[in-house]
């Protein structure tokens, strides 16, 4: 990467909390400090397990929420200070594909209503116009152009989410956020979603977010990977150094458990024990303590820090000149 | 003709109680709708020798105190009690649904105000708040569709509120929102149809509740004012001529029943078919 | 070694499973597990899987029904067993988990009492005795502070919780058979692991039978012995799970390890499979898998794939693949 180019998107220390009702002043912490940046055309890795606060980053990401403290620069300029008139301008170029494709269309509106609607909401041009856009966008996604006078409750789940794509990608947008793009797809399907996006992003130059909690689907189409625990960023790297060269503790059992045919479920289960802790009272010092087999007193007491390792590796935990034997 | 297969096909899915409320709701409303062709004499044509006359001749269900024709002022008087209850319906409808609806998507402190507002609104019942504003512009048609949409408006305003948040935390809304669609893009077309199926079936449901306090109003005299009459005024005057000549009676009576309860089953049957859909759906996913 | 003459923990014969008459959702099944063996069941989703597991205790739901075939337990016939005798072995000798913990548990019940539930009812011990057993089983599949953890609700635990305290349930019964259907799809992958790990430590002590119903390969091949393949309704493949992982001969088998692994073609991109699998409506003659399938014989001699339904064909010992191209 040339460190002269600046990254497309960079976050700086996202903090997002959400008030428990009726509870004082606890809070879910679903962000608690995050900074990572994502390059022009790059496809940044996301993986973490449920409730670790992927999908909260994301949204933070691409301004769908607010963040209590940070900032978020995308393309030179600060998300938060936008006005509104530059706010709708900046949404064509970030775009979201969600989980659940049936979920992310309006089930009373026919496929084609659908598609047309952002190009109508940013005046893209005539209602002819439009259409041999989405023709010509349905191509690129696989999908014949009649199935688009049916309703989402007439097609198939990979169909519906060459949909959604296509309609992500019709507004030309510079940085798409996948928001476990295939984790409610059957596993042939999920192959094939895989390698359109694959295929997307190199003609359209996307910069993309793949967010899972499965490793293994984002080693065929990330650069790098950003390993999440309950909130924070505890590894990032490339993408072959997150599976061969594993320094975090967490990384390497989310590792194994993702490759069970290769690693065997004995050193899989070694590797981690318990399970995730609240988000509302995270554990002192390094939140993975209680489940991590190197734990000592200082883990127990002190948070580490994101430690920059090699070019491009970062880790953050006590032990992980130990972790790596 | 398509337009017409395809509203056909769309009665016979609905559930038997819909179709059985449209069918006796059609005749109530093509008796009203036709009232000048269907009755034979002048609703307020005065014949004192035909006084409490019973059925018989031309007269199909006799004559009142006045000796007017008790059919003739039947469908007459019923296009009165229905327009006001329908009247007031559509408007409370578009408003409440409006308010409620963006109330819900805008949330936020205006949102509560708001919510207060339906609150204390709702408490109040329908009628003392008509007397009070009969009481301050008098009586009168206009006063008595403002006065019953002035509180009408607030159980569709909840309504649509719960339905608009429920919809909020959906994906397709979020997918809308960041496509970059426009607030009231996404209000019209995305929350408001997903809102009509429970809406449509509240407003049939409170029809009969209308055209009752419409019936109430006028059967003390506050509604619409003689010579013109309607069903609630009816009944009224027939109070005192009730043991010489029930039908005076029976038959405003019947008629209020008959078409709140034709109203009322359309409502059921869309409810029900609202929750089977629902159930559908959510069962799939 | 186990013995071949040994009376397989479960038998089934030629099973056919309908919605109402017509339209068959599984057919000629037959399975066999043996004691202390855990069988792997996969296959796409709506590949009659959990239907399957469902009719092996006769918990089918309305529309469904076995429209022909045996399934024995430990020798002993469900098919037409009286509804007493079927109580009995539910009870004793079948445990079944599911893939949602959560939605399987009562929430108004102490979980203790749910685990305890089969003991009362079986075994005929008392409320306080079923109560102490249940925290043992607790203790057993890894429960910390099981006493306490007892007395909760359903919604008070986690996803792995809840999955081990359903594993606990199903082996309160000390039954011979369990039937676990996608036991760790809602779970975590690092949790994931550990209820693996305790399914198999449970299988070693108590010498369980399991029947393991997943789409997740990877899975498979650290647990499985046996593994049988199904696709739309009928089994195409089934052998040793060493045979079937390194060297599948069924083409959609082959096709399903490649794209559940995510291994690559030979253009770079992932494997997968054209087409979507047809609905149980939706009649196939001949091979289900042919409009499918890279190698539809159809294409070359004739059409046996297109038209004739293959048979099945040994290629080793236990390996059985029901397609034409497969060689003995
Ligand atoms: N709008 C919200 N209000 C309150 N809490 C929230 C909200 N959104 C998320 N959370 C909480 O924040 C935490 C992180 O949620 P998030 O959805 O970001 O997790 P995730 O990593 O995407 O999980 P999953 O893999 O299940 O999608 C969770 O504990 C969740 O309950
Ligand atoms: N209650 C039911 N009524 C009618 N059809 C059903 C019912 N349950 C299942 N089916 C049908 O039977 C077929 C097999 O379903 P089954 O649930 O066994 O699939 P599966 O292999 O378990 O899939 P999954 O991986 O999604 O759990 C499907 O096509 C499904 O539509
Ligand atoms: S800091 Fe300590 S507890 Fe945290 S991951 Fe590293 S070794 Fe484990
Ligand atoms: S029988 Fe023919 S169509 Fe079926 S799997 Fe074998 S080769 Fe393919
Ligand atoms: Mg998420
Ligand atoms: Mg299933």
């Amino acid at each position: 990467m040339s460190s002269a180019a600046r990254p497309l998107v960079e976050a700086r220390n996202l903090v997002k909390h959400f008030p428990l009702r009726g509870s004082g002043r606890l809070a879910v912490r679903s962000v608690d400090g995050v900074t990572l940046t994502i390059g022009r055309a790059e496809v940044l890795g996301l993986v973490g397990e449920s409730g670790c606060g992927k999908s909260t980053l994301a949204r933070l990401l691409i301004n769908q929420i607010r963040p209590d403290r940070g900032e978020v620069i995308m393309d030179g300029r600060d998300l938060l200070a936008m006005r509104q008139g530059e706010l709708r301008r900046f949404r064509r170029t970030v775009q979201l594909i969600f989980q659940n494709p049936l979920a992310a269309l309006d089930p009373r509106m026919r496929l084609i209503d659908s598609l047309m609607a952002p190009l109508a909401a940013h005046d893209t041009g005539t209602r002819e116009e439009c259409l041999e856009m989405i023709h010509a966008m349905l191509g690129e996604v696989g999908i014949d152009p009649g199935l688009v006078e049916r309703y989402p409750g007439q097609c198939s789940g990979g169909q519906l989410q060459r949909i959604v794509i296509a309609r992500a990608l019709l507004l030309r947008p510079q940085f798409v956020v996948c928001d476990e793009p295939t984790s409610s797809l059957d596993a042939s399907i999920r192959a094939q979603i895989l390698n359109l996006l694959n295929d997307l992003r190199r003609r359209f130059d996307l910069s993309l977010l793949m967010i899972s909690h499965d490793l293994r689907a984002l080693r065929h189409i990330c650069d790098r990977v950003a390993v999440m625990y309950l909130g924070r960023i505890v590894e990032m790297a490339p993408v072959e150094e997150i599976f061969q060269s594993p320094r975090h503790p967490y990384t390497r059992a989310l590792n194994a458990a993702s490759l069970l045919d290769e690693i065997g479920l004995d050193a899989a289960g070694r590797l981690v024990q318990g399970e995730p802790p609240s988000p509302v009272h995270p554990p002192p010092g390094c939140h993975f303590h209680p489940r991590c087999p190197l734990a000592d007193e200082t883990c127990r007491r002190q948070v580490p820090a994101l430690e920059r390792i090699a070019e491009n590796h970062e880790v953050s935990c006590h032990h992980w000149r130990t972790s790596t034997s | 003709m398509t337009m017409v297969t395809r509203t056909v096909r769309w009665i016979m899915r609905q559930h038997w109680t819909f179709i059985a409320g449209l069918l006796s709701g059609t005749i109530v409303a093509l008796l009203l709708i036709t009232a000048p062709v269907m009755s034979l004499h002048d609703p307020v044509a005065q014949d004192l020798s035909m006084r409490l006359q019973g059925p018989g001749g031309d007269h199909w269900l006799g004559n009142d105190q006045l000796g007017r024709d008790l059919w003739a002022r039947l469908l007459y008087g019923g296009r009165f009690s229905v327009v006001v209850a329908a009247l007031t319906l559509v408007l409370s409808v578009t408003i409440g649904t409006l308010i409620g609806a963006w109330c819900g998507r805008v949330g936020g402190a205006i949102d509560e105000f708001v919510m207060r507002v339906v609150d204390v609104l709702i408490s109040f019942p329908e009628i003392i708040v008509a007397l009070f504003l009969i009481a301050i512009i008098g009586p009168g048609f206009g006063t008595l569709v403002l006065a019953l949409t002035l509180v009408g408006w607030t159980p569709f305003a909840r309504l649509a509120r719960g339905i608009a948040l429920d919809i909020s935390a959906r994906d397709y809304i979020v997918a809308a929102e960041v496509l970059g669609c426009t607030r009231t893009f996404i209000l019209l077309r995305h929350v408001i149809p997903n809102a009509l199926r429970p809406i449509s079936a509240m407003t049939f449901l409170r029809f009969g509740h209308k055209l009752i306090t419409v019936g109430a109003l006028s059967y003390l005299g506050l509604g619409i004012q003689p010579p013109d009459s309607d069903w609630g005024a009816m009944l009224a005057d027939a109070r005192q001529f009730a043991v010489r000549q029930p039908l005076l009676v029976f038959a405003p009576g019947i008629a209020i029943m008959v078409t709140a309860l034709s109203v009322t089953l359309m409502g059921q049957g869309l409810e029900i078919d609202a929750d089977r859909s629902r159930r559908l759906r959510t069962g799939e996913s | 070694m186990i013995s071949p003459d040994e009376t397989p923990c479960l038998k089934v014969e030629n099973l056919d499973i309908s919605i109402g008459d017509t339209i068959a959702v599984a057919r000629g099944i037959n399975l066999e597990i043996r004691r202390g063996e855990t069988v792997a069941l996969v296959g796409e989703s709506g590949s009659g899987k959990t239907v399957t597991a469902l009719s092996l205790i006769d918990l089918l739901p309305p529309p469904l029904r076995v429209t022909r075939g045996t399934v024995s337990i430990c020798g002993q016939k469900i098919t037409d067993a009286t509804p007493d005798v079927l109580n009995r072995i539910r009870g004793n000798r079948v445990g079944m988990i599911f893939q949602q913990p959560s939605s399987m548990l009562d929430p108004s019940c102490r979980v203790g009492r749910q685990v305890g539930e089969a003991l009362r009812l079986h075994k005929r011990a008392s409320r306080g005795e079923a109560f102490e057993r249940a925290i043992e089983l607790l203790r057993e599949v890894g429960i910390p502070e099981a006493g306490r953890r007892a007395r909760s609700f359903a919604h008070q635990l986690s996803g792995g919780m809840a999955q081990r305290v359903m594993i606990a349930a199903a082996l309160s019964g000390d039954p011979d058979l369990l039937i676990a259907d996608e036991p760790t799809t809602a779970l975590d992958v690092t949790v994931q692991a550990q209820i693996l790990g305790l399914l198999e430590r449970e299988r070693k002590q108590r010498t369980l039978s399991i029947l393991l119903i997943t789409h997740d390969l990877s899975i498979v091949s650290a647990m499985a012995d046996r593994v049988v393949v199904m696709y739309a309704g009928s089994i195409v493949e089934e052998g040793p799970v060493a045979a079937i992982m390194q060297a599948p001969q069924h083409p959609y088998t082959k096709a399903l390890i490649d794209c559940s692994l995510m291994r690559k073609a030979g253009g770079g991109d992932l494997e997968s499979i054209p087409g979507t699998i047809p609905s149980p409506a939706q009649s196939i003659p001949g091979c289900r898998f042919h409009p499918r399938c890279p190698h539809a014989l159809a294409r070359r001699e004739g059409s046996v794939c297109a038209s004739d339904e293959p048979t099945a064909t040994r290629t080793a010992e236990g390996h059985l693949v029901h397609c034409w191209a497969a060689e003995p």
